[in-house]
């Protein structure tokens, strides 16, 4: 079965990037996430938009841990919006709440 | 509704990981005949999405073609979800739990999180290993129905 691609767009703003997030994050969307990880420059502030995606599993759990890891390392930040409740509790489970401040 | 006797209804999933969406819709119809809350039955389908993941990559060792079965039962009581495949099983004891603390300064791929999503959004998880596969049950029970945090 094909699964659907993610796709992001990114807006450059002084005070940090904007990731618009479109789609499934699952392991269909690995190819997506190592051009986010070599950013260069790191932004001091990454906002993802998780407005327009509609389904996150594991793989993609550890795809945003990956993200969160690689932001840690080069002295940025991430913040989230637009997750559904769902999503909400899934990040607190997880714990990705510690560290991602959710809007 | 009130349920004179338990309804089931089965599925065959080929195609891999993508195809788990297809037991997730079936999930949330299973949970809705149950009489599972909207708020529960993201946690149902999030469940049964991450059984059949595993049971794509461990049960059938990513073989897109492999099969995985699937029973839902609504019984007055709430909803069984039943995944087997033909994989040599795991022993959910002896599963390294997740930890994010450690996933964030370790060099190491982030993995573990399906089967912590599983333990969490479940009443109650048995897994049976058998010479022809392993099978794992979920449950979800109407009596531990609450409203959304």
């Amino acid at each position: 079965m094909e699964t659907i691609a993610l796709q992001v767009e990114q807006e450059w703003l002084p005070e940090g990037l904007i990731l618009t997030l479109v789609g499934e994050i699952t392991a269909a969307a690995a190819g997506v996430f190592p051009g986010l990880l070599d950013l260069d420059p790191w932004p001091a502030a990454i906002l993802l938009d998780f407005g327009a995606v509609d389904y996150i599993n594991s793989a993609g759990i550890a795809l945003l841990i990956n993200l969160l890891r690689q932001a840690r390392s080069r002295g940025g930040e991430l913040r989230a919006r637009g997750l559904s409740e769902h999503y909400r509790k899934i990040f607190r489970m997880v714990g990705l709440a510690e560290y991602i401040e959710i809007l | 509704m009130a349920l004179k006797a338990a309804l089931q209804a089965s599925l065959r999933l080929r195609g891999g990981s993508g195809s788990e969406k297809v037991a997730m819709a079936a999930a949330a119809a299973a949970g809705r005949l149950a009489g599972l809350s909207p708020y529960r039955l993201e946690d149902v389908q999030t469940a049964v999405a991450e059984a059949c993941l595993n049971a794509f990559e461990h049960g059938n060792a990513g073989h897109a073609g492999a099969t995985v079965y699937l029973d839902f039962i609504v019984h007055r009581g709430g909803l069984k979800v039943v995944v087997r495949d033909r994989g040599p099983g795991f022993q959910p004891a002896v599963r390294p739990r997740p930890d994010l603390r450690q996933q964030l300064v370790s060099p190491l791929p982030c993995r573990g999180w399906g089967w912590f999503l599983i333990e969490r959004l479940t009443d109650r998880v048995q897994v049976q290993v058998g010479n022809i596969g392993c099978t794992v049950v979920l449950y979800f029970n109407l009596k531990k129905e609450v409203a959304a945090p």
